[in-house]
């Protein structure tokens, strides 16, 4: 990876820190399988990074009070930009990354847009997220401390969103990404363990989603479930 | 090839965003560079402009400006445009990918 992409990435969370909002996010998307370089064991190696670092925030309450980190952000040199449509706001960190704040979709609604009052920004929300803001894993790295998507449930709903994720042309890069997570998931025991009590708790229709998908794509999962 | 070109597309798209961020960042800055002279030992600083084929140089007095507020603006404008220059020129590499690859 490069250097300086790495610097900023560092250099975001620092900022995240410092603003105290650190606690409150979960890094997901392929910047989530950098971190999981600090907590599988020796040999990892992380799948294709992009430049998106994406944030999701799975409570919008908190910190109390608010904090403007646009501002912040601004004075640290971020550039930002604002949807004309949606007015979910972008950062950008020079050429190297750009840095958005995802919510969770609740309820019936469609909104693809909600409010973060605790950073007074506004975000895109997802409703494919749930699943992993109800799973954190704290990781120590580099001085901070973290929260990633447990390993076993990134891969899991990775294979769970394949048949109607969006854009489409992104479902061969999430399959290679199970298939890069997903044997040191099974090696490790703890994490071999969640996979399995999570695969428990899935509806039937969401074992018959993972079935295909682990068909069609030679991946294997040898539990009893599937 | 389909997943480096989903990634490529993808990076494609958040160029793009890149460089509108930037724009519009670099229009709220002063069009024109700073340049520092140095004239019998004293520092003076110019507005570098161009006018035709002719550069002029329209002085800056300290009095009436904060000199250290433009030495800032001006900084940034330089950072703006060389990482528009950046963007710029991976951009263009990266529409060639694009193109040879939906052919391939």
């Amino acid at each position: 990876m490069d250097e300086r992409q790495r610097a900023a990435f560092w250099d975001t969370i620092r900022i995240l820190d410092e603003a105290r909002v650190l606690p409150y996010v979960m890094v997901i998307g392929s910047w989530a399988e950098y971190l999981y370089s600090y907590y599988f064991e020796p040999g990892f190696m992380p799948d294709i990074r992009t430049r998106d670092v994406d944030f999701l925030y799975p409570n919008i309450r908190r910190p109390a009070p608010p904090i403007q980190l646009e501002t912040r952000m601004k004075e640290a040199g971020f550039a930002v930009d604002r949807d004309t449509l949606t007015d979910v706001v972008r950062m950008f960190k020079e050429d190297l990354l750009e840095i958005e704040f995802l919510t969770r979709q609740t309820g019936a609604g469609r909104e693809t847009a909600m409010d973060i009052p605790a950073i007074g920004i506004r975000g895109q929300s997802l409703r494919d997220v749930n699943l992993l803001a109800q799973h954190p894993l704290p990781i120590s790295a580099e001085g901070f401390c973290i929260l990633v998507p447990e390993p076993s449930i990134y891969v899991l709903q990775k294979i769970l969103i394949q048949p109607h994720r969006v854009p489409a042309s992104k479902r061969p890069k999430d399959i290679e990404s199970v298939r890069n997570i997903l044997p040191y998931v099974l090696r490790s025991e703890r994490d071999a363990e969640r996979l399995e009590r999570a695969l428990k708790e899935c509806t039937k229709k969401e074992l018959r989603i993972i079935r295909e998908v682990c068909k069609t794509h030679f991946i294997p999962l040898p539990f009893s479930e599937i | 090839m389909s997943v480096i070109r989903s990634v490529i597309q993808d990076e494609y798209e958040r160029n793009l965003r890149m460089q509108r961020a930037y724009h519009q960042e670099l229009s709220g800055l002063p069009k024109v560079a700073l340049v520092r002279k140095r004239i019998h030992g004293r520092e003076y600083y110019y507005w570098a402009y161009r006018e035709g084929n002719r550069v002029l140089n329209l002085y800056v007095s300290p009095k009436e400006h904060d000199l250290d507020a433009l030495k800032k603006q001006d900084e940034r404008r330089r950072q703006l445009k060389a990482l528009l220059r950046n963007l710029k020129a991976e951009q263009r590499e990266m529409e060639r990918f694009l193109r040879i690859s939906a052919h391939g």
